[in-house]
């Protein structure tokens, strides 16, 4: 009896064993990180001007400004930005998208006040299509290349910095000195002071936000690259 | 004999599955019954996480998420080490779960639909709820037996669970050793813990 009981408790084991080596295949990930040691120290660098700077600034911010300001404000930096969007629309095939697009920015411009108010998503029900170059690229079929940490700016890869430059040059706040001063040379950091204001303001929406996602993790830099490459990943897909 | 029949009942018990055929409809009442316990008032805060668990534990595939997580690594470890591993990884996971409920409980769970991702995969799609964004989120099932199905992993946009682990403790087992290991899952977990709102 006691053969029969012990046959049939192997047998439920084998069963539950599933074939370990059908899953391997699903998590096969490239480990190429030739800037892995910089990029270490870079990640420890900006956890720490995360906690003693930004993430204050952002509270400070958050503290003084009012949700529907900051609301208002991210409104009006979005709309901005939207060229950035409605040409990695393009290069990606993606028309309806771009067409939806360039409805939310007539919508949110002239009805939105100047793209303060998002009318085209709360009235309209017209979605927001995210998209940069480096999801381009990607689209494209061009590799993330290695992982790099930038300073404050955080985790990307070749790709994605390249694709930042792409972004660079389409994105209406890069030429802010142009635009308004008579001077571009001499007013150069407007732009840097403008984009800053943007992030600072997206970042005071959830001060914590770095936290949240960071907070538990088993090795802080393998937990951020890991976590940004996937994402991209993902978002290139969609 | 005792034993054996105890182990028996045991093993059943832990890894009792979902029937293919049951998995969209179980699923679609448990995230109801999820939403009720989250806005339920008269449940305390830090009681919330363990109902919670209590509805999703029996189809869940800890033994397999630890062993996946840990991938070739695994193997290597004697029994006793493998036990302890998959002790801290279940704490840990739990302990991350608990923390992100606290940030996020305003947020509500909602099925989208139910696939085969191959003969022996089958994905449930859902979406987080927010005021502004959904998120979308993968429940990753395989066949336990021959019937049932259990989790083996969940994607949380586009992001894997098993995946993030894996990638962790791939760099980690190059420069460290199991008590390393288990000493940054536990440093981790306490982590999660002390920031629990």
């Amino acid at each position: 009896m006691a053969r029969i009981f012990l046959a049939s408790f192997i047998f439920l084991i084998s069963c539950f064993a599933d074939d370990i080596d059908s899953f391997e295949d699903e998590y096969a990930t490239s480990s190429f990180d030739p800037l892995s040691g910089y990029n270490r120290v870079m990640t420890e660098f900006n956890h720490v001007v995360y906690q003693n700077i930004l993430i204050p600034t952002f509270k400070g911010y958050d503290y003084i400004m009012p949700d529907p300001a900051q609301d208002a404000i991210s409104n009006f930096f979005d709309n901005i930005i939207y060229p950035i969007r409605l040409v990695n629309n393009l290069l990606q095939f993606k028309f309806t998208a771009a067409g939806e697009e360039t409805l939310r920015f007539i919508a949110n411009t002239i009805i939105g006040f100047g793209g303060i108010s998002d009318v085209a998503t709360n009235v309209y029900g017209l979605k927001r299509h995210d998209e940069d170059f480096g999801q381009t690229l990607g689209y494209w079929g061009i590799g993330s290349g290695f992982p790099i940490v930038l300073p404050v700016l955080g985790q990307t890869n070749l790709r994605d910095l390249i694709g930042m430059s792409g972004d660079f040059f389409i994105n209406p706040l890069s030429y802010t000195n142009e635009i308004f001063t008579d001077d571009s040379h001499k007013y150069f950091h407007l732009n840097l002071a403008v984009k800053s204001w943007q992030l600072i303001n997206d970042g005071s929406k959830d001060p914590e936000l770095y936290n949240k996602l960071t907070s538990g993790a088993i090795d802080l830099y393998t937990f951020i690259k890991d976590g940004y490459e996937q994402r991209r990943n993902a978002q290139i897909k969609e | 004999m005792k034993k054996i029949i105890f182990l028996l009942f045991l093993v059943c018990s832990i890894a009792f599955g979902i029937e293919l055929k049951n998995i969209d409809d179980t699923l679609k009442s448990d995230f109801k019954k999820a939403i009720e316990i989250m806005n339920d008032k008269s449940i305390v805060k830090e009681q919330k996480p363990l109902e919670l668990f209590k509805l999703f534990d029996g189809y869940f595939d800890y033994s397999l998420m630890a062993r996946l997580s840990l991938s070739k690594q695994y193997s290597m470890l004697n029994p006793t080490q493998q036990d302890e591993f998959k002790k801290q990884f279940v704490a840990n996971l739990k302990a991350s779960f608990t923390q992100k409920l606290g940030y996020y409980s305003d947020q509500e769970i909602e099925f989208v639909k139910g696939e085969m991702g191959n003969k022996n995969r089958y994905n449930v799609y859902a979406v987080i709820k927010n005021k502004s964004e959904n998120y979308p989120l993968i429940f990753k099932f395989h066949p336990a037996n021959k019937s049932d199905y259990l989790i083996y992993d969940i994607d949380i946009l586009g992001v894997s669970l098993v995946q993030s682990y894996r990638s962790q403790f791939n760099d980690l087992s190059k420069n460290a050793g199991f008590d390393e290991i288990i000493k940054r899952l536990q440093n981790a977990t306490a982590d999660h813990n002390a920031t629990v709102k």
